[in-house]
């Protein structure tokens, strides 16, 4: 028995109390932490997964190139920042504390504002000087129950909501933000019922701004649909096999359409993450709902899969539906972040997704073709979501420098072709948003935003490519004099 | 995972059985609740007890006690030998019910025996339980969660 599964056996026979405090355990370390701590000296692009400090200010950021005028706007974006304390590291990417990142862009210059979200968790946290709550991955020793509110990391996403950003996870309510400021508002409570329930982090947006989202817990899956300000208009519950985490959704002009992974909760591993199980026996369950009544119109199976993100969805006038899909294989990768966080970069090729376009067709056929590639956090040209959409752009990984992504593309879905950027070796790449053009009203119009971890140098950089000529590489950078912890996904708020 | 409201619906059903142990036998078992944060409202506690025969456990008595902000004790007696869990929650306006959203994930406090905990679903029977075997005391705690 190692010591820290004494420490947790002690902890959980009540014979924690025989040692000194229960900062001990924390203290005492983590295996983790260690061996991150050793890869580090080995491979340093992880410093893209070491906790940021405290919050931060950089007033002009140091720029290269032309940054359009036209540009004017905001980028917002959201990631676990605080992966340890006191010695202990957490197991699993997704577990730490939210810092959501704020670039303002306007008359060529760009300033930088980050602040991690203070959740009662992380106030609380931060007070004790340790953790004190269990993650979705990891078992903390010692530590305290948690509801959902309690446990709630805001870590995953950011939406812009009427007066508001609102920082998402996927387990608990939005956190409302300053958008100027980030100073954090307080829990957002979509109404009584709605108190600490589950609201996934990756909302979409109709054409008249009105939002839809999902929300999961166990055989729970709720539908909800807000108007633009955010109130919720429309809530439905369906009982759904039990899949763990799920990620994203997609909306077409009629539908919201859901895609259940092929995987149960009956592992045995560690915390929450840890009992989601692949299923390659079962298929992938399709739930296509209706988008004003929230009521199940048909189900549909596809063979057998996983996925966190999808790009967009649309509807043809027979009901046919067609979406993207960074699809997996199975459900491997949720447990795979665990030796990523330890620092180990071994990777196999289930731990990549790879564009697939899927075909669903009235009478519940599926049809489907995949695109050549590992790509991940796909973003489309927002102004044709929920319609027809011809690009899909992606972070990819091409080179294989790292096992991180290492450039931009895009997906041509009609003609086919692709076009990509490769950043240098010493860059990982992060999700690229597509903002549009002011002004203009053709698809693809714009500029790819997004940012990538210069390692060699230990900062984060913010890039700008023209949407309709990738491989030129970056039309404006600009540099952060520090590193932005890995994140997941962000948003353009013109 | 089943859902956290479900077995505190149990636990807090106002009912009791009929529960007679001969006085020589019988132990009292004491819960030292920490956390409570107002004192707004009761504390409603239900005691389940495990089925011998490795049935689903079933709940036996149920106590309600004015909220005191801190420390509560709280005393079940007359036990007979076997392995109980106490389960809690802090009805703090009142309406005897323990308040939950629309997925059934509870809105006000709530806590367990042996210290155990909910995150990311209720804790097991085994997590909660305290034997009452031949002594005549038998202490437990356990945190309120908020």
């Amino acid at each position: 028995m190692d010591r820290r599964q004494f420490l947790t056996a002690a902890a959980a026979t009540g014979t924690a109390g025989l040692i000194p405090g229960r900062a001990f355990a924390q203290i005492a370390g983590d295996p983790i932490n260690g061996s991150f701590e050793a890869a580090l000296k080995e491979r340093p692009w992880l410093v893209g997964l070491q906790s940021a400090e405290g919050d931060r200010e950089v007033g002009s950021l140091q720029v290269e190139g032309r940054w359009p005028a036209a540009l004017r706007g905001s980028f917002f974006r959201n990631g676990p920042a605080k992966h340890d304390r006191a010695g202990m590291r957490y197991h699993h990417w997704f577990d730490g504390d939210g810092m959501v990142h704020r670039y303002r862009i306007e008359d060529g210059t760009v300033s930088y504002r980050a602040r991690f979200v203070r959740s009662p968790k992380f106030v609380a946290e931060e007070q004790a000087g340790r953790f004190l709550y269990d993650a979705g991955g990891t078992r903390i020793p010692g530590a305290r129950g948690g509801s959902t509110a309690e446990l709630n990391v805001a870590n995953t996403s950011v939406l812009p909501v009427g007066d508001s950003l609102w920082a998402l996870w996927e387990g608990g309510s939005p956190t409302a933000l300053d958008p100027v400021t980030l100073e954090t508002r307080g829990p957002v409570d979509l109404s009584d019922a709605l108190k600490r329930a589950p609201f996934s982090a990756h909302p979409r947006v109709g054409s008249d701004g009105r939002i839809w989202n999902i929300g999961m817990l166990g055989s729970k899956l709720a539908l909800y649909r807000l108007n633009a300000r955010g109130r919720v208009e429309g809530f439905k519950l369906i009982d759904v096999p039990e899949v763990g985490m799920m990620h994203d959704f997609f909306l077409t002009e009629r539908s919201v359409v859901i895609l259940l992974p092929s995987a149960d909760m009956k592992g045995s591993g560690e915390s929450f993450f840890g009992m989601q199980r692949s299923r390659r026996d079962l298929p992938m369950q399709l739930i296509v709902a209706d988008r004003e009544t929230l009521t199940v119109t048909r189900r549909a199976e596809v063979p057998s899969g996983y996925w966190f993100h999808g790009g967009n969805a649309w509807e043809e006038r027979d009901g046919t539906i067609r979406f993207d899909v960074c699809l997996l294989p199975d459900a491997t990768i949720m447990n795979r972040f665990r030796a990523f966080m330890a620092g180990e970069t071994r990777h196999a090729a289930s731990d990549y997704a790879g564009t697939t376009l899927f075909t669903i067709r009235p009478d519940g056929r599926v049809e489907s073709r995949r695109v050549a590639g590992h790509a991940e956090f796909p973003a489309i040209d927002r102004r044709f979501g929920t319609l027809r959409n011809r690009y899909v752009y992606s972070a990819e990984k091409h080179q294989g420098h790292t096992p991180w992504y290492d450039s931009v593309r895009r997906v041509d879905l009609e003609g086919g072709s692709v076009e990509r950027f490769t950043y240098a070796a010493d860059h990982l790449v992060e999700e690229h948003l597509f903002v549009p053009r002011p002004g203009s009203t053709r698809e693809g119009q714009g500029w790819l935003l997004g940012t990538t971890l210069h390692w060699p140098s230990r900062r984060t950089m913010l890039n700008l490519l023209d949407a309709e000529r990738l491989a030129d590489g970056p039309v404006a950078r600009a540099w952060l004099p520090m590193p932005a912890p890995l994140g997941f996904h962000g948003a353009w708020a013109a | 995972m089943k859902p956290l409201h479900l077995l505190l619906a149990i636990a807090a059903a106002s009912s009791t059985c009929a529960f007679a142990v001969a006085p020589a036998e019988a132990a009292t078992l004491t819960l030292k609740l920490n956390g409570v944060r107002s004192d707004k409202g009761a504390i409603m506690a239900g005691l389940m007890k495990a089925d011998a025969a490795g049935g689903a456990p079933t709940r036996v008595r149920g106590v309600s006690e004015p909220a005191r902000p801190g420390h509560m004790i709280l005393s079940f007696d007359g036990l007979a030998p076997g392995d109980y869990a106490v389960m809690l929650f802090h009805d703090e306006n009142g309406n005897g019910e323990m308040d939950e959203n629309a997925f059934g994930i509870p809105v006000e406090g709530y806590g367990f025996s042996n210290e155990a905990k909910a995150s990311f679903g209720p804790p097991k029977f085994g997590e909660m339980k305290v034997t009452v075997g031949v002594d005549r005391r038998v202490e437990t705690s356990g945190t309120m969660s908020y």
